[in-house]
């Protein structure tokens, strides 16, 4: 049984989603920014605009846009393939021209807005009448906080002092391996050494 | 066909297919997973619990956001609603929610269970025969009361303004043992303090003979006529990410499903398995959550300390009115990013504050009036993973506004400077007397934040075999014999409390009654 698919809400919504088909990239973004690794979710063609919402998301932090849009490829990888695909079309339909001048009354790509502008298209989808695209809004709002605020790289910014119990790195996760950690005979029971 | 060794085989280092016999087959670690494991091998029965989740110990639990959310969480803490709307925090891990889950612990009301019996045709379970085994559980779990001298600040802030407003709350029991108060329990316990699945019922289990195969999902129930025959599941990688390509059968005489509320009604639908009267998935319930973030001019740090210890349940009846009952979240720096609304300068420096913020909620409590029925779980046609259509009523937006309205209170009531929304721009106050714009602001999916870590129903008891799923006495499914589920998707409503403890008590009692049953 299958009822629908994350972003396919109601009709308007497969409407809009429709919009951010590849054929429909009418005005070529800003392509200029490479990932620094291999994606593993989203497509290389709307990375430079994962990153263009990372600045815009994580401005005045110490975030680095770019890392913040691999950590977002990342966390993608542990949803289920049409999430993936979906957050995929999302970044699709906020460069796209078409969706662009139907959805916030300007065609240009918008990798290629200033900072300003872009804001105002993100503000635009966070009041549109339209549920699906203050969905998408919060999606990528939240996606972006988490990659950054999640890490140890932010606790200084906002005064966290870290874990309560600090404990040595474990073996790194493998595809066959085992998760257990054979703990270190000279250590005492919260993993420190003695 | 082989049997698996009593203990842990983790699937991801498996070199070849696997096919097991077993007496029965729980699919799913979790509270009602454990709790039924146990009970089942210590009565003499072959048990193998198969569980997606990875086998995830103390020295792996290192307080961290980075690593807890992505491996010990369904959907790597990404899961929604289908709209987007509402954010769910689920557990995926050998132990189930309960290894992220804040530990407090409430039995089901009695006017819950007895509302049950009246209206959803329970007539197999009640308050007398769940009392001895909430006790049992309480008692192997070490269920204490939190003393108000280790109440933290986040919880404190909201005990003292319930008290200035003269709203009634307590301090509320924990299931713990020599707890740090690290504040670190949604990320795995760091020092096995809290009495998790984990680290009780499962190792319980273990020792009177159980299997455990962690990293292994289960796929689908095959059935002929009205039995499940066979047990499929893939082998996943240790990253919990994809299927190794080695394949588990299992042939068990019973199966149990304890996938939890969302992943139970998801594996049986994509089964196929019988639901003449469209009960399957429906009626999942999620305790919906808006949380206000005071602001104190003194620090906080809700991050440190038991996350929560104080409730009150003053506002848990309202009649006509959707009911709530009012407690903290913890307030780590990712969990209280996403709490807030905003980006850029103004979300960068309400972060700045986060130390001096408190985390004040209030939970929804959905499935008591006829348009509140709660959500339905369907499944991808791609790839089987579970859909939640979640739909919020009328009344519940209400509930949600007056909820919102009396943690600005109790905040403000506390000491607090400001208090926020959680809207996107956010409602900013800054006095008692701005309380009432609360009622200016818009009440629709994506322009609040909703979170849900409760998850309830979907596969709800009735002995009416046109209502629920599973019937009450022994939780066995309507349409298939040997199939029975236990875990918190059983219950025909949400609880009005945190539900673990209820699923503790359920669990207990029906896998005691099932241990003669499977044993016959
Ligand atoms: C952050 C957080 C805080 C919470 N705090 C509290 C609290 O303080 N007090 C309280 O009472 N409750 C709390 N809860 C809720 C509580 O933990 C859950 O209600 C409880 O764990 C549900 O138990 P369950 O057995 O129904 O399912 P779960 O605990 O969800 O366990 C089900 C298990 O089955 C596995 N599974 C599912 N499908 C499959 C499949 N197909 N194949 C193999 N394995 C599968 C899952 O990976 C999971 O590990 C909290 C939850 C969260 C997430
Ligand atoms: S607060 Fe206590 S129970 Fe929770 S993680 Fe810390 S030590 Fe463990």
């Amino acid at each position: 049984m299958q009822r629908r698919t994350l972003l396919k809400v109601g009709l308007l919504g497969s409407a809009v989603l429709a919009l951010a088909g590849g054929g429909l990239a009418l005005w070529p973004g800003d392509a200029s920014v490479r990932p620094v690794r291999p994606l593993l979710s989203i497509s290389a063609g709307h990375f430079p605009v994962l990153v263009a919402v990372a600045a815009r998301v994580c401005r005045g932090t110490s975030a680095q846009p770019v890392q913040v849009a691999h950590a977002v490829d990342t966390a993608l990888t542990f949803t289920f393939p049409e999430a993936r695909r979906d957050m995929d079309r999302v970044l699709g339909l906020l460069e796209n021209a078409l969706p662009g001048l139907l959805l916030r009354g300007s065609p240009r790509p918008f990798t290629l807005l200033d900072e300003d502008a872009q804001d105002r298209a993100l503000h635009a989808w966070r009041d549109s009448s339209v549920p699906l695209l203050r969905g998408a809004y919060h999606a990528l709002r939240k996606l972006c906080l988490a990659a950054h605020y999640a890490t140890p790289a932010s606790w200084a910014e906002v005064d966290y002092g870290g874990p309560l119990i600090p404990k040595p790195d474990p073996p790194p996760i493998t595809a066959t391996g085992s998760l257990l950690v054979v703990v270190d005979a000279t250590a005492n029971a919260e993993g420190m050494p003695q | 066909m082989k049997a698996l060794p009593a203990g842990v085989t983790e699937a991801q280092t498996l070199a070849e297919d696997l096919e097991v016999g077993c007496d029965v087959v729980v699919v799913g670690s979790g509270p009602g997973g454990a709790v039924t494991a146990w009970r089942l091998a210590e009565a003499g029965l072959q048990v193998v619990v198969v569980e997606e989740g990875g086998y995830f110990t103390k020295e792996r639990f290192r307080g961290r956001e980075d690593e807890a959310y992505p491996f010990l969480y369904q959907d790597g803490g990404q899961r929604t609603t289908a709209d987007l709307a509402v954010t769910i925090m689920q557990g995926k891990a050998v132990g189930g929610g309960s290894v992220v889950n804040w530990t407090t612990c409430f039995r089901t009301p009695e006017d819950v269970v007895d509302h049950w019996h009246q209206k959803h045709e329970v007539k197999g379970i009640d308050n007398a025969a769940l009392r001895p085994s909430f006790e049992a559980m309480e008692k192997r779990l070490n269920v204490e009361k939190v003393p108000l001298e280790l109440v933290n600040k986040n919880n404190r802030s909201l005990w003292d303004g319930c008290e200035k407003l003269g709203i009634k709350a307590d301090t509320i029991s924990r299931n713990v043992l020599g707890c740090a108060q690290s504040g670190h329990c949604g990320h795995g316990c760091p020092i096995d303090a809290k009495q998790s699945m984990l680290i009780t019922c499962l190792p319980d289990a273990m020792r009177a003979g159980a299997a455990v195969l962690s990293r292994a999902r289960v796929e689908r129930l095959e059935l002929e006529g009205s039995r499940v025959v066979r047990v499929v599941a893939a082998a996943l990688d240790g990253f919990g990410l994809s299927p190794t390509g080695k394949k588990i059968t299992l042939k068990p005489r019973f199966v149990v499903v304890s996938g939890g509320a969302i992943n139970s009604p998801a594996l049986l639908l994509r089964s196929g398995a019988p639901d003449p009267h469209d009960r399957l998935g429906r009626r999942t319930f999620l305790h919906p959550v808006v949380a206000s973030v005071a602001m104190f001019a003194e620090k906080i740090e809700g991050w440190r300390g038991a996350p929560q210890s104080v409730a009150s349940h003053q506002y848990a009846h309202r009649g006509d009115e959707v009911g709530y009952f009012l407690e903290v979240a913890p307030v780590h720096p990712m969990l209280g990013s996403l709490s807030m609304g905003g980006f850029g300068p103004t979300h960068r420096d309400n972060m700045k504050r986060i130390a001096h913020m408190a985390g004040h909620i209030a939970i929804s409590i959905d499935g008591f009036h006829d348009d509140v029925e709660g959500g339905t779980v369907s499944v991808q046609s791609g790839s089987g993973a579970p859909i939640v259509d979640y739909p919020i009523a009328e009344r519940q937006w209400r509930g949600f506004r007056d909820g919102q309205k009396v943690l600005a209170q109790v905040g403000f009531a506390a000491g607090a400077v400001e208090v926020m929304t959680g809207h996107d721009p956010a409602l900013v106050l800054k006095s008692v007397d701005d309380v009432g714009k609360i009622d200016d602001m818009p009440w629709a999916p994506c322009k609040v934040a909703v979170f849900s870590a409760h998850q309830m129903g979907g596969c709800g008891m009735s002995d009416d075999a046109k209502k629920g799923v599973v019937r009450s006495e022994d939780l066995r499914h309507h349409q298939v014999d040997n199939l029975h589920v236990v875990d918190g998707s059983t219950f025909p409503t949400s609880l009005g409390v945190n539900p673990q403890m209820s699923i503790y008590g359920l669990s207990h009692l029906v896998a005691g009654r099932l241990a003669t049953i499977m044993k016959s």
